[in-house]
């Protein structure tokens, strides 16, 4: 990693000024543990502008010493929490939520609720893995004795600089991950939630699927909880039934576990949901012979 | 009379333990300082130093949130109370009577009424006025009108990017023209 055209970035100054995303904040506190050059340039620039501030002090009246004094003694002091500095105007710019208006429910995970502080859990945990990897890496160093040793030093530092990279990016997924369950999860636990259970047809005895249908915000999930996989040239399609005619929802592409949209009408007056197989790509009206499940409002 | 950063760290130290005297020595060193960046965003003696109080009772309050391993103590402290600042600023932003600081950086503005007492100031107002205009433009905005980089960026049309480098290079010539 090139540390003198990252430091001459101006990152180290914002992270100082308490201007950096979450993102950049824990970078420069990750490669300033890597990075001693960071670490030394990260603690002049708090020097430097420790003396700008001095240089243009001024002294305050005595009467505010006083009265702070005077009040500390009925402020309590409060405890410590586990994250960032508290008085920071930190903008997050990571949380960035797609909206799917029908989406498939892991059917395992329909039962427990995920708490927030998982996301916070991973995080820091993935944190503490670089440290701990970093700095048995650096302890090695003291070993080698070769003459190459700069060299050496430069090579072990770029590789977890890499790995550190991976898995920054692995915490991505991971949270955005969390995020995607934690939002089903409180969907289904919303009171204005429906669920409406799609059983099998005669022909499909064995076929089930659920509907969690939200009345007031107008999204719905789909849980697939049993249906046979369909041939390579055929699809799943689910239809709400408004007024006796089928509304087309949507294909689900059991691949990725996501609804395949067409416009998705307010069918705040289904009577019912069904599933069909149709061919790939589905049909603007059903094939009622292959009908799996249905199931009424 | 400036405490080495080790007896800083030591004193911070104390206070997470409740200790008031040594709260008291924290004042002692760094009120000043902390006045001054204060002064420059607020504006009105009064004002500032209410922003002062404020400061320090949120340091007070919140020094458990202090982790030494993550900044320097003054840097914590700094961005409260530039936070604590730029809130008071924006509040009385309507109601109070201020000189329109345009871009161009103007060392007469800052000899105006509000700084006659102040002579501390006018040995940093010279040093930036010796920097060159780009930089004096941002270190106004950020200095001076409590401007994240993002929102100076945002004003003047120049890239994030090209801010950043700007406050750098300003910080460091700053450093460079005091010693």
């Amino acid at each position: 990693m090139d540390t003198r055209a990252y430091i001459s970035t101006g990152i180290l100054e914002s992270y100082v000024l308490s201007e950096v995303t979450d993102q950049e904040r824990k970078e420069v506190e990750c490669l300033s543990h890597i990075y001693p050059e960071i670490k030394q340039e990260l603690e002049l620039v708090q020097f430097n502008l420790e003396a700008l501030s001095f240089q243009g002090s001024i002294t305050p009246p005595s009467s505010v010493k006083l009265d702070i004094l005077n009040a500390i003694k009925n402020l309590p002091q409060e405890e410590a929490e586990d994250t960032s500095r508290g008085t920071d105007k930190i903008e997050n710019k990571d949380s960035e939520k797609k909206e799917s208006k029908v989406i498939p429910l892991n059917a395992d995970t329909a039962e427990k609720k995920a708490p927030v502080v998982w996301k916070m859990l991973v995080a820091a945990s993935v944190i503490g893995l670089i440290f701990s990897v970093g700095l048995s890496y650096l302890s090695l160093q003291k070993v080698n004795k070769s003459s190459g040793l700069a060299a050496d030093i430069k090579q072990d530092r770029d590789a977890i600089y890499t790995s550190y990279q991976n898995v920054l990016n692995r915490e991505k997924q991971l949270v955005s991950s969390i995020d995607a369950t934690e939002a089903q999860l409180n969907f289904v636990g919303n009171s204005k939630t429906k669920k409406i259970v799609l059983a099998g047809t005669d022909a499909h005895k064995e076929s089930e699927s659920i509907v969690y249908w939200n009345e007031e915000s107008k999204k719905g999930y789909i849980q697939l909880t049993s249906l046979p996989s369909p041939a390579i040239d055929k699809d799943y399609q689910l239809w709400a039934i408004v007024g006796g005619k089928p509304v087309d929802l949507g294909v689900v592409d059991l691949n990725n576990n996501e609804l395949v949209l067409h416009e998705f009408p307010d069918v705040s007056e289904a009577q019912a949901f069904a599933i069909t197989l149709e061919e790939k790509g589905g049909k603007p009206t059903p094939n009622l012979e292959q009908l799996f499940v249905i199931g009424n409002t | 009379m400036k405490s080495s950063q080790e007896e800083i760290l030591q004193i911070v130290a104390q206070i997470k333990k409740g200790d008031e005297s040594a709260f008291e020595k924290l004042y002692d060193n760094y009120s000043g300082a902390l006045l001054g960046v204060i002064s420059r965003i607020v504006k009105s003696d009064e004002q500032a130093n209410g922003v002062l109080q404020e400061t320090f009772l949120k340091i007070w309050k919140n020094i458990a949130k202090y982790d030494p391993k993550k900044a320097t103590p003054f840097t914590w402290m700094l961005n409260i109370a530039r936070n604590s600042a730029i809130d008071s600023y924006r509040k009385t932003k309507k109601t109070q009577e201020r000189v329109i600081q345009n871009s161009e950086y103007d060392v007469s503005d800052i000899k105006g009424p509000m700084i006659e007492q102040r002579i501390d100031h006018i040995g940093l107002a010279e040093i930036m006025g010796k920097l060159n205009p780009d930089q004096q433009t941002v270190v106004n905005y950020v200095y001076f009108k409590g401007y994240t980089q993002q929102e100076v960026s945002d004003e003047l049309g120049i890239p994030l990017g090209t801010v950043k480098t700007r406050v750098r290079s300003a910080l460091i010539d700053l450093r460079k023209l005091m010693n």
